[in-house]
Formats: structure tokens, sequence, C-alpha cells
């Protein structure tokens, strides 16, 4: 134990370790983790003893890779540009191996590589692997890295691996996936990432919650009326439509990212802050998913897909005719769920959820609205009808991370008229501090290894488990019918039918 | 007034000031202030209908409240609003401090020779309201500012109860107290019984007296206070701590065998506070002094190595603490060097030039370091957000305390 790293805990730093990023050679690296580790160099959160090796296919040069991986932290980090002599030390200190990922002697000759940067740089062989590579070959180099005696299973030193979305394609692939996985490693040694999970505004949802005594006690089914929440692109699938043809929005949003946001918004507290503690939670609520009912299916799911369209001042084309795309696709690029819970928090309580792309703005965010106020005292129409200031609680998580609170207020004058008012909350304004980069967080916290914003196997097969139904029904309807609409609209009229009885119906956000 | 705020990493805002150039009798400071709020949210909404469809109502300006700041600085160098002098400073650092913290910030300045005014008021009062444009947003956050002025020898004596009055219920009270810390002082003591946090800065001074101060502040209010100066060892902290993160490094801290501090004399206090987390931290106990005759710039003490804690590095060998000083600037924390030997290893930091070190050591040899300091606005949100100040500087300064006891019979 270093007795000068006490109180240096604000900064949490580390121990020394080698990562090694498998799939060292495509985007994600460069225009991700390469940028979060600069970040975190630059703020000086890694261990001086800290090395990254990326492998790959591409026959770079080190000379080539850490060129490139500067091109990457020069465009792409937080702390762009990249400050020179930062750069020169941390570059120092990343190598890179072309290799085959079936080629076991690649893997042997990795570890004596490990083992000679350990020696060089006093790293006591604690190993961080970062699985960048389509998850079809997951298996193969956990079968490798296992022969090659390169995972220990031990705690002392330390070894994990994050692996990248998708987890699966399906309940079944998914199990199977995580079958082959825990072959090797233990399953506190696997980091699922969902880089929703590394903001900032996600993580506040806990605090927001749990930190407060006045939210809690009316979160739940006498007091909200209603949670709708909203993940909008307005992008297309940009030049990876052969990507988004496999896998829907369904899949590609709802699944991890979206599922992710409804789990905090509705679990129960947890006991502690124990990664374990808050990740039973969100198990227990994904189970408390009520199953879409047998033919009322159309009442809770509507999918949809963009046709062309103006999105911010641009005309687009419709999702068939983008590059890559199957001119007669049914693949959804808009969805959206009414979910209902059982459990007594949540009885009754509708939670509309709702993905898309080509949306007339990029936004994400939650909203609870809170019933109406049991007696319409001001307001009331000349007709008679109820004229309610909804509240709204509003969570944006991007852009603009904050929090609002959407009451009545009598406007000033003689009258007793109730006009709305927004109250806001806004991170950038509030606090200033520039919050990190997911990754920065979540490839932080893998190091430390706290797993609490990581995925465990039993929450991708619990959600798993409720979409792969959906996409089973699907499967069995008229697989030529989707309903369009214009990018740059809201949404498909079908959609409209989802949020019933309520007088505001979806947001726009 | 309309002044553009920058700070490193962060999108330029625009700063609206709206004052009254006139002082104020005290009764009047709230219902001034609300008259200059009312006035800066005429023209949020004037801005948010010439651009937005929203109602206006939706658009009325939020008021963003964190802390409530009391500085105190006294025998300020300058008229109030004049420009110039340390309340100017202190000044525009708060008002860079609340573009990231809001917050209502009451500064006290007392001019205990002057004359009461021709009001005859001991006490009188500026207010200002302090607007910012977000960036690409038409909404605002606002911070207020109440300057009071005490003059004559009661004029400070008026404050505690003025702070009490005009601070912002059921938020958290900071005192900024960047001057001089007295070791007896009724008015300080008086704020600290209502402050949750204190903000000090050591190496403000080179008097190393306020080591001493800031020792009985940090033992009356345990887990008030605050020190700038802490804050800026913490890059140097990090890179002492990095020699001791590899296999078998730690062990080394039991074993140490000299300890050497360069510092300008503005990093006296700092190197002080630097050699007394070292020592602390690594559990060693009571320096002794070493009489150097009338050398006033290098110091040297001696500590047992059996004083060790746990797993101390046995015998009664004792090992040497020197300190020189030497003029040049050391960089924002003062500190040229450290080098520190240990089981027959050299650990040393050494400034290549303000901003940059060389760090050199088993297993690590970074030969230009860019140091990551935090300018001061920047530390004071680090002092004002996080969690309660931490028990490793009451044990460093509580050290550091001792040999600037020592190091004053010294002398």
């Amino acid at each position: 134990m270093n007795p000068l790293r006490e109180g240096l805990s604000q900064e949490r730093i580390p121990e020394p370790h080698v990562m090694i990023i498998f799939g060292a050679s495509g985007d994600l690296t460069k225009r991700k983790l390469l940028p979060a580790l600069y970040s975190l160099e630059r703020e000086r959160r890694l261990p001086a003893n800290f090395a990254v090796m990326g492998i790959a296919r591409s026959e770079y040069s080190e000379d080539d890779f850490r060129k490139e991986m500067h091109e990457g932290c020069d465009k792409y980090s937080r702390r762009k540009p990249v400050e020179e002599n930062v750069w020169g030390e941390f570059a120092k200190r990343i190598y890179y191996q072309p290799a085959e990922f079936d080629d076991l002697e690649a893997y042997h000759a990795l570890k004596k590589k490990l083992d000679s940067i350990d020696q060089e740089l006093g790293i006591p062989a604690n190993r961080l692997f970062y699985l960048s590579t389509p998850p079809s070959v997951f298996p193969l180099i956990m079968e490798n890295l296992g022969k090659a005696k390169l995972v220990s299973r031990e705690f002392d030193p330390w070894c994990r691996v994050i692996v990248e979305k998708p987890f699966g394609r399906d309940l079944e692939t998914a199990q199977t996936l995580n079958r082959q996985m825990k072959q090797v490693f233990r399953e506190a040694q696997i980091y699922r990432i969902d880089h929703y999970l590394g903001k900032e505004t996600v993580q506040n949802m806990l605090t927001f919650r749990f930190a407060n005594g006045l939210f809690e006690p009316i979160w739940n089914q006498y007091h909200v009326h209603h949670v709708q929440i909203t993940s909008a692109e307005s992008l297309g699938v940009e030049g990876r439509g052969g990507y988004f043809e496999e896998a829907g929005i369904l899949r590609d949003m709802v699944q991890n990212h979206l599922f992710q946001l409804l789990c905090l918004v509705g679990m129960e507290p947890p006991v502690s802050l124990d990664s374990n503690a808050i990740r039973d939670e969100k198990v227990k609520f994904l189970k408390s998913l009520r199953p879409i009912p047998a033919g009322e299916f159309d009442n809770f799911v509507v999918r949809g897909q963009y046709s062309t369209g103006h999105v911010l001042g641009e005309s687009v084309p419709g999702y068939r005719e983008e590059e890559g795309v199957d001119p007669n696709s049914t693949t959804e690029t808009y969805v959206a769920l009414r979910l209902l819970v059982d459990n007594w928090r949540w009885g009754n309580v509708p939670f509309f959820v709702r993905a898309a792309k080509r949306m007339p703005k990029k936004v994400t965010d939650i909203s609870i609205h809170f019933r109406n106020a049991p007696y319409a005292l001001f307001n009331n129409g000349t007709d008679g009808t109820r004229k309610d200031v909804p509240n709204v609680l509003t969570i944006r998580i991007q852009p603009d991370e904050g929090i609002s609170i959407h009451f009545g207020s009598k406007i000033p004058g003689p009258t007793m008229d109730v006009a709305p008012v927004n109250m806001e909350f806004r991170y950038g304004t509030s606090f200033g501090k520039e919050p990190p980069e997911a990754y920065e967080r979540l490839l932080l916290d893998a190091m430390l290894g706290d797993p609490t914003l990581f995925i465990r196997d039993d929450e991708t097969e619990a959600s798993w488990s409720f979409i792969t139904n959906i996409h089973e029904t699907w499967a069995q309807q008229n697989p030529r019918e989707i309903p369009t609409h214009p990018a740059g609209s809201w949404g498909p009229p079908e959609a409209d039918r989802l949020p019933a009885t309520r007088d505001s119906g979806w947001r726009k956000p | 007034m309309s002044l553009i705020v920058s700070r490193k990493n962060f999108p330029p805002s625009e700063l609206m000031v709206y004052s009254e150039s006139e002082p104020l009798s005290i009764d009047q400071v709230q219902k001034t202030l609300n008259g200059l709020w009312r006035e800066a949210s005429g023209q949020s909404r004037e801005t948010a209908a010439s651009g937005q469809s929203r109602e206006t109502w939706e658009n009325s300006l939020p008021l963003a409240c964190l802390w409530n700041l009391v500085a105190f600085h006294a025998n300020p160098s300058r008229i109030p609003w004049d420009s110039g002098g340390e309340a100017n400073r202190i000044q525009s650092l708060l008002e860079e401090v609340t573009v990231s913290l809001p917050a209502r910030v009451i500064h006290l300045e007392e001019w205990p020779d002057s004359e009461t005014p021709e009001s005859g008021n001991e006490v009188e009062a500026w207010v200002s309201t302090n607007c910012l444009h977000s960036p690409g947003g038409q909404h605002l956050v606002c911070c207020e500012e109440i300057n009071l002025a005490g003059y004559g020898r009661k004029g400070h004596s008026h404050f505690p109860a003025l702070v009490r009055a005009f601070l912002v219920p059921d938020l958290p009270m900071a005192l900024v107290w960047l001057d001089n810390i007295p070791r007896k002082g009724k008015l300080l003591g008086q704020l600290l019984r209502m402050c949750s946090r204190v903000v000090i800065d050591n190496q403000h001074t080179t008097d190393t007296a306020s080591l001493l101060a800031a020792n009985d502040v940090f033992k009356g209010s345990p887990g008030k206070l605050v020190d700038l100066s802490w804050l800026r060892l913490s890059p140097l902290r990090h890179l002492l701590a990095d020699f001791f993160d590899a296999p078998g490094q730690a062990g080394q801290l039991q074993r140490i065998e000299s300890i050497h501090i360069e510092t300008s004399p503005a990093g006296r206090n700092p190197g002080l506070l630097m050699m007394g987390w070292l020592l602390s931290a690594c559990g060693y106990g009571r320096p002794e002094a070493v009489d150097l005759g009338q050398s006033k710039d290098v110091m040297r003490w001696t500590v047992r190595r059996g004083n060790a804690g746990n797993g101390g590095g046995g015998g009664n060998h004792s090992f040497p603490l020197d300190f020189t000083m030497r003029d040049g600037y050391g960089g924002l924390d003062g500190i040229f060097s450290i080098t520190l030997q240990a089981g027959g290893e050299t650990y040393s930091l050494r400034d290549t030039d303000p901003e940059h070190m060389a760090v050199k050591g088993p297993h690590l040899e970074l030969p230009n370091v860019p140091l990551r300091e935090m300018d001061d606005p920047g530390l004071m949100v680090a002092a004002l957000g996080g969690g309660p100040p931490d028990q490793v500087y009451g044990k460093a300064l509580a050290m550091a305390a001792l040999l600037a006891e020592t190091e004053q019979w010294n002398q």
C-alpha cells in the first residue's frame, strides 16, 4: 500500500497495468478509446506505470500506430489539440502488434512482449483486455487468451476484460456468448460496456432519486401518471446501412441504452452503492416488465421507417434509399413501446419508450408526468372543461444535460389565471466543470475494478428476453408492412395510439 | 457594464454586471438587489422574446445559487469600486468562480484607519447583480454581490450580524480569508462559527506564523479548512506518489535517508507543507531542528527513522531534512525541487521550467512532465466543490506547524 496515495482518492489512480486493445485499428480506438486515455493521462488519472498495447490485423509499425492515434486524439479528444509534451511521454508507452486473431503463436508473442513491458515499467502483470472487435470473434480471442495463459482468474495480479456491445442479437446468442466468456473469465472479470452509463446525467439519476428526500415519496403509481423516454437522432444510418439492416433500432438502441435508462428510472432503491446491489435492483425491475399481452401487440409496440424528408434545413433520402440498405427493407428505424411494470410501485403506470433516427433534432430525455390535481380549482374553461397545467419533471440526457420541472403559477394581476412555468437546472451553468467523456469514466472504472456502471450477465439476458419476444412477433407478422413517416417528423401516426387518454400524447422534446 | 469571462477549457461567456455606483444604507440592500433582479429579468425576457417562440413567462431569469461566499479583506489598498489592489484581486477571483459555482458573494472590507464617512455610517454597502449569458442559450445564471465596508475601529464589529442577515437561507456559507490569519481574532472566530468551509491560502504570505494560525483553525474547526496552497501541491503529490506504486517501492518510504526541498520565497509555506506531508504520510514523528547559525535561507531538521509507523525501517538512525530557499519563480506552487533518498535509491522532482518537471527514480524517468496545475479560480472551485477537506491535510499541516515553530526558534 502506497501511503502517499492517501487523500489523493478524489482523483482515483488505478494500479499499474497494461491495457490491451483487440481490434485496435478500428474506428472506436481512434475516435473514443485513445482520446479518452489521452484525456485521463492529461489529467494525471492514469498510473505512471501504464501502457497500451494495440492488436489488430492491420500491418502497422508501432510508429504508424502512434501517429494514427495522435491524429485521433487531436481530432476527437475532449482536450484537443493534443499537448505535444504530454503526448510525447504518453506515446512512448503505446505499443502495437499486428496479429491474426486465430493465430495462437501471435498470442504467445504477445505474452512475451507484455512480460518485457512489465519488467521495463515495473508493472505487476495486471491486464485489462478490451475487445473492440465484432462479437463473432469474441469466443476465438478468449479461447486463445486462455491457451496462451494470458488470462488469470486470480485477483492479484488482476485480469479484466471489457466487451463492446452488441452482447448477442437475441436471448439465445446472448446466453451462448455469456457461457463462452465465462469459460475463460469469471463473471466479476467481465465488464460489458454501455457508454450511456458513462454519461454524467445518467449517473445523476441515482443521485437525484436516492440522495433527495423530495422526489422518492412521489415516485410511484399514486403520483406518476406516466413516464416517457425518448432517444431521437437527427442523423440517418450514416454509411452504416449494412450494419443497421441487421440490427434495427430496437437492437441498436432500446435493448441496451434505453433499457438502462428505464431501469434507473424505475428500479427500487439499492441497499447500498455496491455494484451488485445496484445491478440486482436493475435486474429485478427488468424481470417485472409485463410480457406484451397476446392479441394486443399493436397497442404496445409500433415500428416505423423514415422516408424522404427534411431535417435541420436539409433534404435527406428515405431509409430505403440509403447506401447498403435493401430497397424493400422492413428494418425499423423508429420504434415506440408501451411498457407496463408488474410491481407495487408502478402497477398501471405506463412507460412509453421510443427511439428513432431522422427525427427533427437530436435529443435524449426522460420525462415523468405527474397526475393532475384531484380537483380543478383554477382555469376551468367557460365550457366547463378542465385546463390543467401538467406537472412534468424532465431529465435531459443530451444535449444541455439538466433537469427541469414544469408547473403552474398564477399570472400577476387581478385574475386567478394560471400559466405554466419552468424551473431549470443545467449542468453546464450550475457547475461549470466540464464533465468527462463517457469512455473516460468507464475506462477508469474498469481499471479501478468498479463494475457498477457495467452490465452484468443476467441484465443482458433479462433485457434480451423481453426484446426477443418483440422480434419473434414481428417475424410472424406480414414482413412487408411497416409504417413510414417523413424524415424530420416525430414518427408515424400509428405511434400516437400508444399514449392513450392523456391529452398531451407524445412530448415533443 | 459587460465583460467577457474566458476560462481555460471553457467557451467564453458574457458576464453582465448590473450595479449601483452609490453606497446604500443597509436597510436598502435587499430592496436594491430585488430591483436589479427585475431589471436583469426584463432583459432576459426581451432576449427570449426576440428569438424564441416560447411563452415569455417561461423565460424569466433563473437564479442559481450553490454557496454563500463571504470574503474578508482588511485595509484594502483602494477605495471601494476603484481598480487595483488586493481587494480587487479577490473580487475578480470570485467573479470568475461564480461563473462555475453560482453564489451570493458578501465582501467584507475593513478600513480601520479610515474616518467615518460624511453619512456618519460605520458601515456602508454596495450591491450588484452579475448575469451570465450561457454560451448559445438565452438562459442566464446570476450571482449577487454585496460589498460591506466597515470604517474606523468599530466598523468591522457590524460584520457578523450583517452577514447573518444577508445569507441566502438553507445554503452553506464559505468564508474566503486570503489575508494573513490572525492567531487571536474575534471577527474570524465569529465568522468561523457561522460557516461550513473556510478557504485560506498559505502561499499568500511568506510568514510561517500563518501555518501556526491555520493549524489552530484546523484544530478548532475540524473539517472546515481548505488551503489553496495545499491544493496547489496536488500535482507534485501525484508525481511523488507515482514513484511508489510500482511493486516493492512503497516499502522504500520506511527507509528514507534524506529529504531535500528547494523553494522560492513564495514557496516557503508550501515547501513546509510538502515536508510535513511526506513525514506524516510515512508515519515519521517529531522533527528536531539543527542550529545552522544565522542562515535564514537554509534550514535543517533531523528525524529518527525508528519513528516510522508499521514496518518502520527500525534502528535509531536519524536522517536529515534540508530546506533551502533561493530567489526566482518556482512555478505556481513555488517549489523548485524535491529530492528524496530512500533504501539506496534517489527519487527526484526538479523544475525544468516553471510549468514542467523532470521526474527521475527507479522505473520512472520522465525528463519533461507538464505540471497540471490549476489557476486560482480553478483551485477555488475545487475548494468549494467535492467532499469535505481531507484529514491528510490536517496531519501535514500539524507537522508543517511543528517545522515552522522550530524554524522560528532557529532564527
